[in-house]
Parts: structure tokens; sequence; C-alpha cells
């Protein structure tokens, strides 16, 4: 199958003086074109960090290691002259908090307008026109072009920030928990808007959640992160109903009866382990109710199991341990 | 503290303040005695008056023959005791100052603000230099003066943290049960200004050390002691620089640098450790 | 406009609160009270009597206090004892000169100041940061005067160093008269140059290390720019607003290297009047380049707040 970004054992290591913390340990995943792929997982889990990284725009004190191809390039490697060409017309982003990835004193339509003049070489007024239908595409009013952040609302500037990702029509879309500070009606709305946009543009799209009820609702397919590792990759539906690995299993809790939507997600007893560095073997046996003599020896890797699925257990056979 | 500790571990600048800091003030307490010559002892060779540096003078000499070396030494006392005693005064009235608007607020808040704000806006030196010529050339003076011009930044720093620290849960349940407005001050607001009372001080140290060398070299040394500046303000009256004398003059502005230098890494490193913003952040670009 | 208006108000008190710290420490300090001001040698009988029935030197302090700020408002400081002129006359034909070598010199210690700041936070904490924070708060450490010493020493024969341009000379052009002027400003301009830009680049890295920590700063970089763009079009340009206030707060601490290198230059501007009214205990002097100073700074204090509200749109459009 044709893919438009693969990834192969993606590191992030952040280092301070002191110590070294691995926060994304060696993922690979792919995106094929016009899918939406949700990455799951509890905060700290290394979602930014692995997303920040395939954008190239982490702080100085992380490294990055492994391989990743849009396209056929490969751009971790790639020289940052390079790369800031590749960024916002092959791969874009929609960050987290709308208001501070806005620049506080620049009006909405320059910031959107900004990358086209930049990479397109649009003239300024072209920019601004384009800005203007990009506003409109979101539901904003396009006479919103000349405000400031801080004159929108909350929904109002996470829909400006995706009109921006999208100015120079990306391959890879990134979209970096959007909807997280809002209400879940606005949240709705995003939610509608990117789907949208995904049939309309012919986006790729890889969502960041720690919610894994919200990405049921707008994923194909859904990678569960955790302690800087993918434990487990399959399409939504099959994941739902049978969910492989016990970290998983336990995210999803009552949530597994078919058909059933829990309205709350279980709470796992127990903290993820510190990465600096990491513990030898599985990284969720401490919080494992499968854990068995082999899970604190080796690194489960993450194996085909099946259709469309792959899971990092040494013991996904296992029966239920009802908990 | 623990982030104290590990800015200036981490610090280079942190640990190069301290360096210079501590051995300036070692040279301040033995100074005395060790200083080869009595800096007041004037030469009867002509050859020695204004002598350039030799085995026996390694500074030199000034126009009276006197040991430079000696001068630097006794002068490194002077220095640092007007300096640290200035600043001190700074740091307390403007703590003072500070703290009472902060957590009074209010009419008193306004008034002590735009007291503040009129000290800020008068040039200190000058207010400094009107002090002292009033009151007279002596080491006290110099020193209250100095103290009395440099209150401004404490009080600001101050106001800002106490009024942060009143609103915060410990502080108002204290005063739900009845704790004095004096005893939440030092029981609570104290212990968390501090920190950034201290890391001002080092700064009002060496801007205290420049000013004054200013004082002293507009004539308003205390004309009874060798501080830096004094020594600085002879070479001049003298001409050293039309004659070249070279010695005479840059060994005090050396150790004039060195020590504001030496104070200003402190504060640097102390304001890095504790202003959480620049202690989280981290650059992209 | 209400800020501005609170901020006028603000800036009044101000103005008042200096005129009477001014006021009663020329009068309530030991020494010689109340007369020292109008007293001094050489002044005619008649002028004494002039000025105190001026400020009712026989009246009650707040009677003075009152004369003194209605006669200040006037633009009445008093008389120099020592040039036997009035004080505000001989401030304003110093304070061209001192303008003269102070504008340039300011304005090139902030451009070198914020250049070499952003320079500094961009690369912060690497081997650049460390170099030019030990350039530059190594020069903000050296005491004016003494790096002015150390120049005329080094270049005295190259460049003229006393006063501002060669006493005797008939400049036959305009051009010559500049030239000559140039060959004296030079040392004073470039000492105060390499010692004021230190204050700017520490002002402008903190403020500018704040602003590159700032989310937004990922964005422009994800968005495909390049690290100068950024600088230029977002991160500098918002790290200017609060430094335009930052500046004009910071006015006050320009004084002491200006007076002393003017001292040490002979350059014959406002710091060689308040050395001389030091020597010649001239105190009506030195009371009015105290107001004088003062009032100037509140002023400039008061138009950058003007500025920053018109330039920052997060509070024009609030
Ligand atoms: N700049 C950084 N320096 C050091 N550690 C970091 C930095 N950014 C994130 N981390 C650490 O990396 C891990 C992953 O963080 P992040 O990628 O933000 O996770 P997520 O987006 O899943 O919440 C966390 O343990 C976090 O503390
Ligand atoms: S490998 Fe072992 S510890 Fe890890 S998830 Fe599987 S069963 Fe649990
Ligand atoms: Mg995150």
């Amino acid at each position: 199958m044709e893919r438009i970004l693969s990834v192969k054992d993606l590191r992030v290591t952040y280092r301070t003086p002191a110590v070294a913390v691995e926060a994304v340990g060696g993922i690979s995943f792919s995106l094929a074109p016009g899918e939406i792929l949700g990455l799951a997982g509890e905060s700290g889990c290394g979602k930014t960090s692995a997303a920040s990284a395939l954008m190239r725009i982490l702080p100085h004190t992380a490294e990055i290691g492994g391989e990743a191809f849009i396209g056929g390039t490969e751009i971790l490697s790639l020289p940052e002259e390079e790369m800031s060409k590749i960024r916002w017309r092959k791969i874009a982003m929609v960050f987290q908090n709308a208001q501070a990835a806005l620049n506080p004193t620049k009006t909405i339509g320059y910031q959107i307008a900004e990358p086209l003049m930049i990479h397109l070489r649009y003239p300024r007024r072209r920019a601004l026109e384009e800005a203007a239908s990009l506003l409109a595409r979101v539901r904003i009013d396009p006479k919103r072009l000349t405000d400031y952040p801080h004159q929108l609302s909350g929904g109002m500037r996470q829909r400006a920030v995706i009109a921006m990702a999208l100015a120079c029509r990306p391959l890879v879309l990134i979209a970096d928990e959007p909807t997280t500070a809002l209400d879940v009606m606005v949240q709705a709305q995003i939610i509608e808007l990117l789907k949208e946009l995904r049939d309309e543009y012919g986006l790729s799209l890889i969502y960041i959640s720690h919610d894994l009820l919200l990405l049921a609702e707008i994923c194909d397919r859904i990678a569960v992160m955790y302690a800087g590792l993918v434990v487990e990759v399959a399409p939504t539906g099959g994941l739902f109903q049978r969910p492989l690995h016990p970290y998983t299993r336990k995210l999803l809790g009552a949530v597994t009866v078919l058909g059933v939507r829990a309205q709350r997600l279980e709470t796992i007893p127990g903290a993820p382990p510190r990465l600096a560095p990491p513990p030898p073997g599985c990284r969720f046996a401490p919080r494992c109710d499968r854990v068995s003599g082999a899970c604190r020896e080796g690194m489960p890797p993450l194996e085909p199991v099946g259709k469309g699925r792959r899971v990092a257990c040494w013991n996904w056979r296992g029966e239920d341990v009802p908990s | 503290m623990a982030e104290i500790k590990e800015a200036f571990r981490t610090s280079p600048f942190g640990k190069a303040g301290l360096a210079i800091v501590g051995i300036f003030i070692i040279l301040a307490i033995v100074g005395p005695y060790i200083a080869p010559y009595d800096p007041w002892k004037t030469a009867d060779e002509i050859e020695d008056i204004l002598a350039p540096p030799s085995w026996a003078h390694p500074l030199g000499t000034d126009e009276l023959g006197r040991d430079i070396l000696s001068q630097v030494i006794h002068g490194t006392r002077i220095t640092l005791i007007i300096g640290l005693s200035a600043a001190a005064i700074a740091v307390v009235v403007g703590t003072v100052v500070g703290v009472t608007a902060g957590y009074f607020g209010g009419v008193l808040d306004a008034m002590l603000m735009r007291i503040t704000d009129s000290f800020l806006s008068m040039p200190f030196i000058v207010l400094a230099i009107v002090i002292v010529s009033l009151l007279g050339r002596s080491l006290g003076n110099i020193i209250l003066a100095i103290g009395l011009v440099q209150w401004t930044q404490a009080a600001r720093i101050t106001r800002a943290q106490t009024l942060s620290i009143k609103e915060r849960v410990f502080v108002l349940r204290a005063r739900a049960l009845g704790a004095g407005p004096f005893y939440i001050m030092r029981r609570h607001i104290l212990p968390n200004v501090l920190p950034l009372v201290f890391a001002n001080m080092t700064l009002v140290t060496s801007l205290a050390i420049l000013s004054e060398a200013f004082l002293s070299f507009l004539g308003l040394g205390d004309p009874t002691k060798f501080s830096w500046g004094i020594i600085i303000r002879y070479a001049f009256e003298t001409g050293a620089v039309s004659i070249g004398a070279w010695w005479y003059f840059l060994p005090a502005g050396i150790c004039i640098m060195l020590v504001v230098l030496g104070f200003s890494f402190i504060s640097n490193t102390l304001d890095e450790a504790l202003n959480p913003k620049l202690r989280r952040g981290q650059v992209v670009i | 406009m209400r800020y501005l208006l609170r901020r006028l108000a603000e800036s009044l008190v101000t103005v008042v609160l200096i005129l009477t710290v001014t006021f009663f420490l020329f009068r309530v300090i030991p020494g010689d009270p109340a007369r020292i001001l109008i007293r001094g040698p050489g002044i005619t009988r008649e002028v004494i009597e002039h000025y105190e029935r001026l400020f009712g030197l026989d009246k009650p302090l707040i009677v003075q206090f009152g004369l003194f700020v209605r006669e200040t408002f006037r633009g009445n400081l008093g008389i120099s004892f020592a040039y036997k002129i009035p004080v505000l006359e001989l401030l304003v034909e110093r304070m061209g000169n001192t303008l003269i070598l102070l504008v340039p010199a300011t304005a090139l210690s902030i451009l070198l100041g914020l250049f070499l700041g952003v320079l500094a936070a961009w690369k912060r904490g690497r081997p650049l940061d460390f170099a030019l924070q030990v350039f530059s708060l190594g020069f903000w450490s050296i005491p004016t005067f003494w790096l002015g010493m150390i120049l005329i020493m080094l270049f005295g024969r190259t460049f003229s160093t006393g006063g501002m341009i060669t006493p005797g000379v008939e400049h036959g052009s305009l051009w010559s008269y500049f030239a000559d002027l140039g060959k004296h400003m030079f040392l004073p301009a470039l000492t105060l140059v390499l010692i004021m830009h230190g204050q700017y680049f520490m002002i402008m890295r903190s403020q500018l290390a704040e602003e590159l920590t700032e989310p937004y700063t990922r964005t422009a970089k994800a968005k495909g720019l390049r690290a100068g763009r950024i600088l230029r079009a977002h991160v500098v340009p918002n790290a200017m607003l609060p430094i335009t206030t930052l500046i004009a707060l910071n006015l006050a601490t320009l004084v002491a290297g200006f007076i002393t290198i003017e001292t040490v230059f002979s350059w014959p501007g406002i710091g060689k009047l308040v050395y001389r009214a030091i020597l010649m205990r001239d105190y009506p002097v030195l009371q009015g380049i105290l107001i004088f100073l003062s009032l100037s700074i509140v002023l400039a204090n008061f138009l950058a707040d003007i500025l920053y509200t018109v330039l920052d749109p997060r509070i024009r459009y609030r």
C-alpha cells in the first residue's frame, strides 16, 4: 500500500546536564493517504515529543533518532535549511493551546498569510485574500482577518489555527490535542470540521489525544503509546471490540462491552516509569495484571498479530484476568 | 534553595562570581596585614615619586611616593564596606517600603509607590552628590547617601512578591485565625521575599561600589581613607593620564571591574534560579 | 484613555514629590540652612533681597515650599553662585552640548546592546552567549571615567580630548567645524557606547529569553520560517514593546556615566557643570540640575507609556 508518511524507530531524548530523559523510545508507524491515525496515551507518554520530532521543532536539548519518510524524502536527517521548506508545505501542525500558539501582537490574517508569502512567494495582497477564504472555510467571518488573537473566542482561535495549518495544503497534518481546552460543543464542531477538511483536501491526519473515546469518533486507526513506546496499533473498531494489550484493556475498562459506551475511562493505579533511564523489560510491567517472568527480562517487540493489528506484549494471548 | 545550589553548580558565571567575590573578601579581611607598606608613608627620595612598577613597589608609587599596591589592598576593605553596607541599607529600606505597600494596599500602597517612582526618576548619582555635599564627605555619609538612593528596586520587587503571597491559602488561613499583620509579615511574607531581596542585594552591591567610585571621582570621597575610587581620583588630579603613569589608576579600576562583575555574576545566577519562566522555558529556534 | 489619564495624574504626583524631596533636602539638612541657596559669594545685596522676597525666606517653611513650586514652574531655579546668571539659562545652554554627545552615544548603545542581546538570547547557554555576556557585563562593570582615562592615554594623540572644538580655531566651513567636533566627540562617545550598551544588552537578553520560550515561536518555526525571520518579524518586535518602557525607566542610570565622562574629556555640558558646582559649592546649580533631569525623566517615562499603549494591540483593542 502506498504510504504518505512512514516512521521507523523514532527516538527523542532530552539531555540536561544531570539526566537524559528518553521521551520517545523508538516507535514506528505509517500513514496512508487520507487516513486519520490516532495517537493515544496518558499525558507525558511522549505524544507531543514524537509529533514535534517529525516537525523538527524540538529544543536544542533534544536529540532525535530514527527515520521518517514523507513522499520518499527522509526528513529527520535533512539539513535545517531543507527542512524549513518541508515544514507547512508537506507537514503542518495544529497545537494544543491556540491562545499560546498564536503571536499576540500580529493579526490573525497576517499569521495565516505569512507561510503563503514565505513558501509560495504570494504577494501580500493575494496571501491575505487566500487567508480570508481559508477563514471562511473554517466558518470564521473573513472580516476577522484584522483581529488580534485575544479578540477571538477560544473555539474561533482553534479554527483559525486550523486554517493557518491548511494554508499551504500540506500532505500530513498533525493535530496535537486540538480540542482539549474547549467545551464539548465546540469540541464536536472542530472534529466535524477536521473530517470535512480531510475529505476536501485529501489530508492525512495524525490526531493526538489522551482521550480514547474522542479518538474513536474520528480515527481510522489508533496507536496506543505507553512510556515512550507504541504498545498497540489497531483499526478503531477492532481496538474497541477486542483490545489486546493489557494497557489498552485497562484504558478502555468497561468500554470493551460491544456497542456500549462507558462515560468514563477507568483510571489505572500506579504511575508510568521514570524514563531516565527507562527500566529493562516491559515498561508496563509494574502496573500490569498479566505480568510474568519474561516481562521483566526482555522488552516485548511490536509484532503483527493478525489483520492490520500489532501489539507489544509477551502475554497478549493470555486469558482475561478479571480486575 | 535547591534551585539556587543547582544554578551555581551548573553555571560557570555563578562559580566565577563566587570565586572573585570570595577572593576580594579575604583580601579585605587580611589586607592591612599583608600590605607591604603603610599606604600613607611618603617617600624621601625624588626617584620614588611617581615611580613605575619595580621590585620594591610592584605597582609603582604616587606623586608623594606612596606605595600604590598598599593603597589598593587597603582600598579593598573600604570599598567592600561601602558597597555592602550601602546595599544593606538599600534593601532594608526597600523591603520595608515594598512589603508595607504590598500588604496593606490601598492609599498607603499608592503613596509609597509614588514615592518609589519619584526616587526612581531622580538620577541617583545627582541625588547622592547633593546628599554628600550637604552632609559632608565622610564614610558614613557616603554609605547613607548611596543606600538612600538605591532602595527603589528592592521596594518594587518585594511589593510584587508580597501581593502574590498574601493571597495564598496559608496566609488567608492565618488571617482568618486572627493572626496580626506583623505576625503574618514576619512568618509568611518575609521568608518568601528574602531570596529575592538577597538576589537584589548582590546587584545593588555592585551598583553601590560603582556609585562610590563615581562620587570619589567627583571629589566627594572620604579624604581620610583609600578606596579604589579615591585612588583613581588622585591619579586624575595628578595628571597621571597625560604623563602616562598607568600604574597609578589601572590596578584600582581593574579591581572595581572584577568585584562589580563578580557581584553581578552572582546576581544573574540567582535571578535565573529564582525566575521560573527562564528556568523552565526552552528555545526551539 | 482612562489608563492615560491615570498615568498623567500619577506623573503629576511624582513631580510634586520630586519637588518636595528636593526642597526639604536642601533646606532641612544641617549645615547652612534656608538661605544657603541664595547667599553665594559675590552676589549683590539687591539680588539677595529680591530672591528673599520671591522665595519668602522670612515666611514659614510651608509657604516657602509653595513659592518654590510656583517659581520652579515659572522656570525660576535661582541664580548660580559661580556664574552669577540664572540657573535655567545655564542649564539650557549646557544641555545642548550634553545632548550633542549623549543622543548619538545613547542611540548607538541601544542599537548595539539590543543587537548583541538578541544574539545572546538566541544562543542562550551556548558559547556565543557566554562570550557576549563576558564582553557586555565586563564593560558594564567598568567605571566610565576610568575607561575614558585609559582611552585618552592610548589614543589621546590621534583624537582630540579636551572640550568640544579646538579653541581659537576659526572654522571656514560647516564641514571643517563638524570634522573638528567629530574628532573631539569620538573618544567620549566611544567610552559611553562601550559602557552603556551593557545595560541594554542585559535588558534585551532577558526580555528576549522570556519571549523566545513563548509557544508562538515554536509555531513560527513549524510554519517553516527561518530563524532570522522569526526573530525579525515576531520575537524582537514583541520584546521591544516592554523594552521601550524599560529604556525610559533606566534613563536615570545613564547620568553617572555622562557626568564623569564630561569631566574627563572637559566636555562643556551638564556633567562638567555638576563637577564645577561640587567644587564651588554652587548649590542652586545642583538643585536646578536635580530638578531639571528628574522632570525630564518623568516626562520621558510618561511618553514611553503612551507609546506602549499605542503599540501593543493587546492594550489598544481591549
Ligand atoms: N523540553 C523538555 N525537556 C525535558 N524533558 C521533556 C521536555 N519536554 C517533554 N519532556 C518530558 O518528555 C516526556 C514526554 O512529554 P510529552 O511529549 O510532552 O508528552 P505528551 O505530549 O504525551 O503529554 C515527559 O516525561 C516530559 O516530562
Ligand atoms: S509484556 Fe508482560 S508486563 Fe508487559 S504488558 Fe505484556 S504482560 Fe504486561
Ligand atoms: Mg502533549
